[in-house]
Parts: structure tokens; sequence; C-alpha cells
């Protein structure tokens, strides 16, 4: 019975482990490839220690796409982007959870019914009205339609009504706080672990962002890093170090964020979900 | 005077009647600006056919017809519903799998092994569409590592798997996750009541933790429905798709490839939204399906 136990373990180890392998080696690829030329990246036998040729890559890129001002571009969009969801959700999921006023429940269910409706089925329209309010290729054409989404509220109102208590927010009022005041001083210091963490989520959602940002933003210097990769892709001969750089670059600021801030981005992954 | 009634306004405009609609109207006219006028606007869109920026004729269902005539748009459907099937079948059960494993009690490291699944996720579609573009040609890395000479890239037959690989690689973290605070939620003394009445291992599974995941596996179903449906970076990424067929035979194009191609290379826009609200009602008549099927087995 005990050696049967043991020799289970093993086998659960075994499996959990060759996962873990399948799923990080292909990022072990895109590192060493990022340091490799076109010709080490399909030399066979394969290298799998990383090349020479980071210079040479690194130049191409700065050919392919004006790199520093395309990341510039992504940390500007998705920064403001995350503070306005941020701000906007939490602002009307304190109405939602807390206040009773009419046309609530209306405008509730109106929110809820528009987020079965595709992105998709609407991009055409949100495209014309940009170019005639004059907005085509700008910061503002990416941040505007990503500042309301639909769930964010849902899930503020739930965490609200979760985390804050109503004796808290009748005790603000007691001492003659303004309702605005509640807000700013009773819910959303209670609510700062909820913001973090929602907050990382939206961050890496706004920043890998490929569809709205190809269809909207037309010129090298306003692009997201996402789509200037993408814009490399063609029919000629592809720069494949320099694509993998690229991709290893724009990579970085979420790594970077997730590694100090990995508590909230787990917690973020699971706020309102199902235990 | 005038100053007493300066601050009866502010009162009234902060007091507990007026507040939530001052808290709750920067989000919604944003919203009805840029999400649920251009829902109305698309609407108008798919009935007419659009000439120039400024000129629109009315066509009736003209466009709607089209979708069902044109052999690429309905590849690109077929297409999308082999998607959201291999989507649900091949991340839930993957997904379950591992995290069943990862949360069975001898296991140590939980945490670090979860994170090490999840990375992926944090990859942007067009990075790793890139990269196992890369990892896929027929002279590349992975048919060296399997000893093979397969047309990953320039067959029908493997253009869809490879986009799910790829789609699967960055979301069975995410899966994995989810499922873990899910089981995480499921009180011990149910398994220890269970063992007390002599059930196995696979018995606990199948009586205790699958339906104790009842919630959590329809939420998956339903994402990982609209997720295949509404594929886009993916195949657009892996195979190139600026200006040139979507895999061989389009065999990978999808819907919203469709769209896109439509509206911005062919500058068709009425027919753009069409395709736009099928898709849209295929989704809602599927997940709404599944929602239904569910509570009715319980």
């Amino acid at each position: 019975m005990k050696i049967k136990s043991t020799s289970s373990n093993i086998v659960i180890y075994l499996i959990i482990i060759i996962g873990v392998i399948i799923f990080l080696f292909p990022l072990y690829l895109l590192i060493i490839w990022s340091f490799q030329s076109t010709s080490e990246i399909f030399s066979f036998p394969p290298k799998l220690i990383p090349g020479s040729n980071f210079i040479e890559n690194f130049s191409m890129l700065r050919i392919k796409m004006d790199v520093y001002r395309t990341i510039l571009n992504s940390v500007f969009i998705t920064t403001i982007t995350v503070i306005g969801q941020l701000f906007f959700a939490s602002l009307a999921g304190f109405a939602f959870a807390k206040y009773t006023f009419k046309g609530k429940r209306i405008l509730f269910a109106l929110l809820i019914a528009t987020m079965t409706i595709p992105f998709q089925a609407t991009v055409i329209p949100l495209y014309i009205i940009m170019q005639k309010l004059n907005l085509g290729n700008t910061y503002a054409s990416v941040i505007l339609p990503g500042l309301t989404p639909a769930f964010g509220v849902f899930l503020m109102r739930q965490s609200i009504k979760q985390i804050v208590h109503n004796d808290l927010i009748d005790a603000g009022r007691l001492d003659g706080a303004t309702e605005f005041g509640i807000y700013f001083r009773i819910v959303l210091p209670v609510l700062k672990p909820t913001l973090a963490a929602l907050g990382m989520i939206f961050a890496l959602g706004t920043w890998n962002n490929f569809f709205w940002p190809l269809i909207i933003l037309t010129t090298r210097e306003m692009l997201t890093v996402t789509v200037a990769l993408a814009n490399i892709l063609g029919v000629y001969e592809m720069p494949y170090g320099a694509l993998m750089l690229g991709s290893f670059i724009s990579l970085l600021p979420i790594l970077v964020l997730f590694l100090f801030l990995q508590k909230y981005f787990i917690r973020g992954l699971t706020v309102g979900s199902f235990r | 005077m005038f100053t007493l009634k300066a601050t009866n306004i502010r009162q009234y405009l902060t007091g507990p009647k007026i507040a939530p609609y001052v808290f709750i109207s920067p989000f919604y006219i944003l919203w009805a600006i840029f999400g649920v006028f251009p829902i109305v606007y698309s609407i108008w869109l798919s009935f007419h056919r659009v000439v120039g920026i400024y000129k629109a004729d009315f066509v009736g269902f003209y466009n709607f017809t089209e979708v069902f005539l044109r052999e690429d748009v309905i590849k690109a459907f077929y297409n999308s519903i082999w998607y959201a099937v291999v989507n649900i079948i091949g991340q839930i059960t993957i997904a379950l799998l591992v995290a069943v494993l990862i949360n069975s009690k001898c296991v140590k490291l939980k945490g670090l092994f979860r994170i090490s699944y999840y990375i992926p996720n944090m990859v942007s579609t067009v990075a790793a569409g890139i990269l196992f573009s890369i990892l896929f040609q027929t002279n590349g890395l992975l048919n060296m590592a399997l000893n093979t000479n397969i047309t990953w890239l320039h067959s029908t037959f493997w253009s869809k798997p490879v986009v799910m690989i790829v789609v699967g690689w960055r979301w069975i973290g995410y899966w994995i996750i989810i499922f873990s605070a899910a089981l995480q939620g499921i009180p011990d003394f149910f398994y220890e009541a269970a063992s007390i009445d002599g059930a196995n291992s696979f018995q606990k599974f199948w009586y205790i933790t699958l339906p104790s995941l009842r919630h959590v596996m329809l939420f998956a179903v339903v994402i990982n429905t609209i997720g295949g449906f509404q594929l886009f970076g993916e195949p657009y990424i892996v195979f190139t798709a600026k200006q040139s067929p979507v895999g061989p035979l389009n065999s990978a194009l999808t819907p919203v490839i469709a769209i896109y191609k439509a509206a911005f290379e062919n500058f068709e826009l009425g027919f753009a939204a069409a395709i736009g609200w099928v898709l849209a009602i295929i989704t809602i008549l599927a997940t709404g399906v599944q929602i239904n099927l569910w509570k009715k087995e319980r």
C-alpha cells in the first residue's frame, strides 16, 4: 500500500513537471532565438543556447519598427486605459452596490445584455465614428472604447458588495462626509487590493490588445508594440531573430510587473469567481 | 442668502438621492457613445451598401444573403465551429487534469507549478503567433525534434490544429488557475466521508470533484465557445494573413478575419457588419443553449 502510493506520487509529479517543461520551453526558445540569426534558428542540430546575433537583431528591429516610441505608446495607452477603467468601473460599481435609485435594475440589465454582443460586430461603426470625430490614428481612438468594460462594473459591484460594509458607509455619513467623499475616503481605500488585482488583469489585456489598435492605428510612430511587431510580418524573407527580440522586449514590462506583483495578479484572475 | 442656496444645491447634488446618478454617468456617457451607439449603427450598416464614407444605399437583406453565398465566409463559420469544439474539449480536459494533479494532497510547491503553467498567458497573441510560426516551419525545430517532415503550415489538415496549439499554450494555464481556485473551495470532509464509504480516487473525482465544479465548468464552456468563435490574432499572425489566404485554401480563416478583410481590405463595410451580426447571433444562440442545458441537467 505504502509503495503503491509513493509510486503514484512519482507519476503525478512526473506528469506535472513534463507539462511545465512543455509550457515553458517555447518561452525559453523565444528568449534564446532573440539572440540568434536566422541560420542559427534553423540550424541542425538545433542550437539551444543564446547566439551572438543580438546587436544585429536589435539594429534590424529598429529598422523595421520604432522600438522606443512604440513601447512608450503601449505604456501610455495601457496606463491611461487601466486608470480610467478602474475609476469609471469602481464609481459605477459603487452606485450599483450601495444605492437604490430609479432605473437601477434596467440600467444594469442593459449593461449585462450588451456584454453578449461581440466587439467585432461593432468595430466597423466604431471605426467610422473615430474617422468622423477626426480621431483616427490617435491615442484617444485606442483609449476611449477601452474605458468602459461592462464586466468591470459587474466585478466591481460584486467586490464592493462583499468587501465594503454598510456600517462603514453609515459611519462616514454620520461624520458628515459627502457621498463623493465616502467613495474617495472610505470605498477606495478598502478596495485597494481589489483595484490592484483587477488593474493587473486589465493591464495585461490592454498591453496585449491587438484587433482594435491594428485597425485604428496606421502610422509608424503611433503603433503599439504588438501592432508594430505584427506589421513586420510579410511575404518576403522574415527577420526571425529580430522578430523574436521584439517579442521578448514586448514581454519584458509585463513580466517585470508580474514578478513584483504576483500575488495581486493571481488574485485578479479569480476576482468574483467561483469558490 | 445666495451662499446658503449654493450649499443647498451642492448638498442636494452630492446627497444620496442624486449621487448614484453622478457616479454612473461618466461610465454610461462614454459607454453610450463608444459601446451602445456602434451597436445600433452596426445594425443599420448591415442593411446598407456603403459607398465612400458619406453615402449609403439601402439593400435590404442583400448583405446577409451574401454571407451565406460566399464560399470563404461559409468556410470561416465552419472553421469557427471546429475551433469552438476543440477549444472547449482540449483546453478544459487538459487544464482540469493538470489542476486536479497539482491540487492532490501529496504535491508540494503547488503555487510554483500553477504559475509556471500560467506564464505563457502573459505572452501576447502576436508574440506567441510569431514564435510558433517559426517552431512549425517545415525546416523548424519541431520537425527536427520529432524527426519528421510534416508541412504544418502548408497543409489543410494541420492548419487548424496548429492554431489551437497556440491558443491552448496561452490559455490552458489561465484555466488551471481558475479550476484550482474552485478545487480549493471543495470542503475536505466531502472527500473524507467518501473515503470512509470506501470510494476510490476515480469515484471521488466523478461524484465529488466534477459536480462541485459545475458552475466554473459552465463558465469555462461558455468562454471557450466565445473564444473559439471569435478567434482573430492567432490565425492572423501564424499565417501572416495580411493580403493573403489564412492557411492553405483559407483552411484556418475565421469570421473575425473575414470581417477584417471585408471591411479594411475590400471596403465592403455593410457586408462586414452583416458577418459580424451573423457571428453575434450564432454566439448568443450557442452560449444560450449551453446555459439552458446546464441548468436542466441538474
